[in-house]
């Protein structure tokens, strides 16, 4: 049996974990058809058992802090030929990496991890996408008015340095790392049901949100074997601003009732050529059995 | 007392902690030192850009802006960006244009003194699937300033820009408005040319783009024949140069946006530089002080040819 | 009255010297220009303000500058600095000025303000003991003494080191500080020509890019833990290692080699006993091996200087003293190093303050195997010590001490000595002998005294060992002790004679006053067989007999005399006057014709007389008229 090490990476609230509790009750159920089914426990889950538990109550999933960092979950997976395939897969905070973007060194063990990875995975979100604006496109008078609080705020990188730069720079770390080997590449935007009424597909979504990280990997795909994806692990904005809380409350509440038989049909996963499923071991199994 | 004493190895060893002990270091984002560029130089195609320009005049702010370009998705799709060693540096100099710096009008840190950084785009030519990389250095005015006239200082000083294969002078738009700081900012750029080539810096053949900057300024004061003056000083000054002078005007920061739009020029002026065909057929050599960047530059003219 | 060179800095259509009081060398300039923009790029307010320094040896001075933010110009990123230049000569060792206050921000650039900066700042000296701060001040120095190479302090306020950089300076002068750099308010890994500064306070949160080309890192939580254990607790305890270091050689007062003149100085003078293993191997660590072995020297040089000077406890001192004496051979090139002669006034000063420590000293190194400078110290103390020392000594059983004769024979100027038991005066003579024989011709007069002492005092039978020490050089002094002084030990002395017949003779001539004692005496112990007798010229002889004999009637003497001649003429064949041949046959003659003579002397002469007829041979009278014809006085008989 062979096993597959899948290295996943995001900046803090992009999706991982949610991802991963979705992924966890997927591969349990039989009702919806998934590429990876569970074979059997292996080890402690219940760390993934507790995160499937906020995802089936329609909470946010907690963030994975960086003292509780899961550094190597691990289950064994069969496909539809009935092979079998250990699927490890570390869950790193989002913090880990703005730590890694602005420290500039990674410890010896996450760089073995790296260079061991068969593939990578990297999340981003609508939700926490920064795009820059030049100032001079605001009219002069709304500048003056605005933000005069947040003048003279000292600049920090990780708040203030733009999403397509950051994931650059992080897929360059990888590169820069792996010395250029092949490196197998999904990248998921996760909140896909936020973004999905504009775009057909998550390429388009990136090619106009996060243009130089498009040109980045068309740019270099004999480097990045690269699939995008968009998923929607929770169906739904959780927790949309535009609203009250009241009527978030009761959206979700309607969402989890519409799919309590079946809540894996809460998650929406789309491909490049704009296919909708609810399978989320597809971006995994393109990864590793794909192909 | 005696023991109270330690030895100094302890005391050098009880303070001291070696944070990079148990960690990998990953290149910093940062810009480049010449002797950084080695990497980038001995592997791939090449070209080095050296904006020459007084205090002000705007060197940063037309590096920033191309990089804004990029990450707007602002240039054809004739070449995409394939990459930075230098993110970090962009994106801090970048950070005083963003809306996100709660200041009113954009701007740039001035670059300091003594700094002589190199800032690094990758860019892919898709239809030929070639690779070319551009090495921007971006070194502070007061430099600059310092080494006009003086011939031994920019021996010492800047022979990096012996590399260069594209040099962009960069004229204040702002001194082009008035009569009485128009011609002295051309004339500075002119000495500043003089002396690197009394230095044997550069050479006659090097393609020089006159950009002038802050264009919004130009067109609000309404100046006319700005680019004749600079034409003919230029030629009638620096007649042994080989090649035409080509002049480009940019606006990286406008603060008239109902003039001249933000980052005005600048993609026309990044295209012309892509596309120039700029082969080094001479490369001077003194003898034992070939750079790493001459390697390259001999690299880069197989390259071109 | 002093005067300190000032400069401003600032922007002015870019950053550059706006007023100055002093034309700095170009280099200078370059370097000045650089170090007074801005540290990078990020601001904080509590690192505005901060201080940057820097040695400038094109110009011989120290740069001080405090740089603050200039958020009232139109740019980021601008800044103002004020630089003070302290002249390396003025203020090499301390800087008696309240440096920070002496730094003025500008506000605004108009003429009145940059007509401020274009002349010295003038101010008088101040003695001030304010060491506010001090605390941090150690802490901080003793991080830059210890750490070489470039060194990085994360902490969130440039202000409180500004503070402590100022005191340390004051303290310690810009000499110094040679050579070191620092800021402290980096916001990147600031450079000189691509060497970071050697000290730099940069901001906790800097991000660890900058920290990488950093060899170390300090934490400013670190402080207060490490202030313990180190050597100098007090600005006190500085000031001293100070005042020790700047006496060693001006060019190890500086903060690369401070950390070693403080081991060093901690070693010999915090210790109970000088480690002088440990010493050296500071030294070796610390310096290329010229350097350490100049160090070496200077240090003990000031060290012992010092402690005599102050009297501190002179056994230090002392069994420093020893330590050097007995090192191993492996130490050898430091020890050699050493020169005796430096110490030797040292050396007499400890005599003074001590002198019973010097005489155990002395007894110690006697027992020890010694090396080169041990042999020369111990010479030296030979000549520190005098006779009635060295009476004690030996008197004190320690025999041993008698070998510094041959450094110092003098010591056995003592009377006391020569009442000593015989095996005592037998070694002090084998000894002196030591030093005589070293001693050039001119020299050895400078024994006649000693040798008088001798004479009068000794009553022990050593003349041939004296004579065996001393050679001719006794007889020559005995005879002129023997005129010059009326002792009653001179027929005790005579017997020295014996060991030259021919030299006492001749000296005898010398003796002023007739003294038939004294003829009779050495005629006495003179063997006239003796084979030196023949070198005697006959004038010699004829002398004596004129003197002492010819027309005396001392039948004693003159009986005496004549049998001694007879056989120095059998011995030697000497031909003397006819008239001393008369006195001599003749009285012979008259003895042997006596009953009673001398048998003694007669088997002496027998078998050198002339044979008679058998019949004849018993009448030695007729012998020795034979003889005397034989070898031609006719006439005698």
């Amino acid at each position: 049996m062979i096993t597959k090490t899948c290295f996943i990476m995001g900046y803090p609230s992009t999706g991982k974990t949610t991802f991963i509790a979705a992924l966890w009750h997927s591969i349990q159920q039989k009702k919806t058809y998934t590429k990876y089914k569970l074979k059997k426990y292996v080890g402690n889950q219940s760390y993934l058992a507790t995160i499937e538990k906020d995802w089936l109550t329609g909470k946010e999933v907690s963030r994975t802090f960086l003292p509780v960092q899961n550094e190597s979950l691990l289950l064994t997976l069969v496909d539809d030929l009935n092979n079998e395939i250990n699927f490890s897969f570390p869950d790193f905070s989002g913090e880990l990496f703005n730590n890694i973007y602005i420290d500039r060194e990674i410890s010896v063990e996450l760089e073995k991890k790296i260079c061991e990875s068969h593939a990578f995975v990297l999340f981003l979100s609508p939700k926490t996408t920064y795009q820059p604006e030049n100032i001079a496109t605001i009219p002069l008078d709304i500048r003056q008015g605005n933000d005069s609080e947040e003048e003279n705020l000292n600049y920090d990188k990780v708040k203030h340095d733009s999403t397509a730069a950051k994931l650059i720079e992080l897929l360059q770390i990888v590169d820069y790392l792996c010395q250029s080997k092949c490196i197998k590449l999904s990248v998921i935007v996760s909140a896909w049901d936020r973004v999905c009424m504009y775009f057909q597909n998550p390429d388009e979504y990136i090619k106009k949100s996060l243009s130089m990280l498009w040109q980045y990997l068309k740019a270099n795909s004999k480097i990045f074997n690269v699939k995008y994806y968009g998923v929607s692990a929770q169906g739904t904005e959780l927790n949309d601003l535009k609203l009250s809380q009241e009527k978030n409350a009761e959206n979700v509440e309607r969402l989890l009732e519409k799919h309590e038989s079946n809540p894996v049909e809460r998650i929406q996963v789309v491909d490049n050529q704009g296919n909708i499923c609810h399978d989320i071991t597809l971006p995994l199994w393109d990864l590793i059995s794909g192909e | 007392m005696e023991e109270n004493l330690i030895t100094n190895e302890n005391i050098a060893e009880d303070i001291t902690i070696d944070s990079s002990e148990k960690n990998v270091y990953l290149p910093s984002g940062k810009a480049l030192s010449s002797t950084e560029t080695y990497l980038i130089t001995s592997s791939e195609k090449s070209r080095f850009v050296a904006l020459l320009g007084a205090v002000g005049s705007g060197k940063t702010a037309i590096c920033t802006s191309i990089y804004s370009h990029f990450l707007d998705g602002k240039f054809k799709e004739e070449y995409y960006f394939a990459g930075s060693k230098t993110l970090a540096t962009f994106e801090e100099y970048a950070y005083l244009t963003r809306l996100i710096s709660g200041r009113d009008l954009p701007t740039h840190e001035r670059t300091k003194k003594g700094t002589q950084s190199i800032l690094h785009i990758r860019l892919n030519d898709p239809l030929k699937n070639s690779y070319v990389n551009y090495l921007i250095a971006d070194f502070s005015g007061e430099d600059y300033e310092n080494v006009i006239c003086n011939i031994d200082y920019a021996k010492d000083e800047f022979q990096v820009i012996r590399s260069a294969t594209i040099l962009v002078v960069v004229l204040d738009g702002e001194k082009m408005c008035k009569a009485s700081t128009r011609m002295p900012e051309i004339q500075q750029s002119i000495n500043l040319l003089h002396t690197f080539h009394s230095a044997n810096i550069i050479t006659n053949n090097i393609p020089i783009i006159i950009v002038v900057s802050k264009f919004d300024l130009v067109q609000q004061a309404e100046v006319s024949n700005w680019r004749e003056l600079i034409l003919e000083k230029f030629s009638e000054q620096l007649p042994s140069q080989q090649k035409s002078f080509i002049i480009k005007e940019v606006a990286p920061l406008s603060k008239h946006t109902e003039i001249v739009s933000v980052g005005h020029g600048i993609k026309t002026f990044f295209d012309e530089m892509v596309q120039m065909k700029n082969e080094m057929t001479i490369n001077i050599k003194l003898p034992c002080t070939e750079s790493q960047f001459e390697i390259w530059g001999r690299r880069a003219l197989i390259d071109d040819n | 009255m002093e005067k300190i060179e000032q400069a401003l800095f600032g922007y002015s259509n870019g950053h550059r010297l706006l007023g100055s009081s002093i034309k700095l060398s170009t280099s200078s300039l370059r370097l000045m220009e650089i170090l007074s923009d801005l540290s990078g790029n990020d601001t904080s307010e509590n690192f505005d303000g901060y201080y940057t320094g820097c040695w400038l040896p094109d110009d011989n001075c120290y740069s001080l500058s405090k740089t603050w933010y200039a958020t009232e110009m139109p740019r980021p990123g601008c800044a103002w600095t004020h630089t003070l230049f302290f002249d390396s000569e003025i203020y090499s060792n301390s800087i008696k000025i309240p440096i920070d206050s002496l730094f003025k921000r500008p506000n605004i650039i108009t003429n009145d303000l940059l007509n401020h900066y274009k002349a010295p700042i003038k101010i008088d000296l101040d003695d001030g003991n304010n060491h506010a701060n001090s605390c941090y001040a150690l802490w901080l120095f003793q991080t830059i003494i210890s750490n070489k190479q470039n060194i990085a302090i994360c902490y969130d306020n440039a202000l409180d080191f500004n503070l402590s950089f100022a005191l340390l300076f004051q303290l310690m002068g810009v000499a110094f500080f040679k050579n070191f750099s620092f800021c402290t308010g980096s916001q990147t890994n600031r450079m000189i020509k691509g060497k970071s500064l050697n000290l730099q306070v940069m901001p906790a949160k800097i991000s660890k890019v900058a920290l990488r080309s950093l060899s170390t890192v300090v934490p400013f939580e670190k402080i207060t833990d490490n202030l313990l254990p180190f050597y100098i607790t007090n600005i006190n305890d500085l000031l001293e290692v100070k005042h020790f270091a700047a006496q060693i050689d001006e060019n190890y007062y500086s903060f690369e080699s401070f950390q070693y003149i403080q081991e060093i100085y901690y070693a010999l003078y915090k210790a109970n006993r000088i480690d002088l293993q440990k010493l050296i191997s500071i030294n070796k660590n610390a310096f290329t091996f010229d350097q350490a072995i100049k160090t070496f020297t200077s240090v003990l040089d000031v060290f012992i200087r010092d402690s005599i000077t102050n009297i501190r406890e002179s056994s230090i001192v002392l069994d420093l003293f020893f330590s050097i004496s007995t090192a191993e051979e492996k130490y050898d090139n430091f020890i050699n190093s050493l020169n005796v002669n430096n110490f030797n006034k040292y050396i007499f000063e400890l005599y003074k303050i001590d002198r019973s420590s010097v005489l155990q000293l002395i007894s110690k190194l006697l027992f020890s195997k010694l090396n080169n400078f041990g042999e020369e110290l111990l010479k030296e103390l030979a000549f520190t010590i005098n006779s009635d020392d060295f009476v004690q000594l030996i008197s004190e059983k320690q025999t041993y001490c008698i070998v510094l004769l041959q450094s110092n024979w003098k010591l056995a100027k003592n009377r006391i000595l020569w009442k000593m038991p015989l095996g005592i005066q037998l070694d002090l003579i084998k000894n002196i002998a030591v030093a005589f024989n070293q001693s050039t011709y001119e020299e050895q007069t400078s024994f006649e005294e000693l040798l008088f002492l001798i004479f009068e005092n000794s009553i022990e039978e050593i003349f041939d060992k004296v004579y065996a020490a001393f050679k001719d050089f006794s007889i020559t002094t005995y005879f002129y002790w023997i005129e010059s002084k009326n002792n009653f030990n001179k027929n005790n002395w005579i017997r020295i004679c014996k060991n030259n017949p021919s030299q006492s003779l001749l000296l005898l001539q010398s003796v002023s006053d007739t003294n038939f004692e004294l003829i009779y005496s050495i005629l006495e112990i003179i063997d006239p067989w003796d084979k030196s007798i023949r070198v005697v010229e006959t004038k010699i002889w004829e002398k004596l007999y004129d003197k002492y004999y010819k027309g005396k009637n001392n039948n004693r003497f003159n009986d005496m005399f004549a049998k001694f001649m007879l056989q120095v003429m059998l011995n030697t064949n000497v031909k003397i006057s006819d008239t001393f041949a008369y006195f001599v046959f003749m009285r012979v003659h008259k003895i042997l014709e006596s009953s009673d003579f001398d048998d003694a002397f007669w088997n002496k002469i027998n078998s050198f007389l002339p044979e008679l007829k058998w019949y004849n041979s018993w009448d030695k009278c007729k012998r020795l008229r034979k003889y005397a014809k034989i070898i031609g006085y006719n006439n005698i008989f």
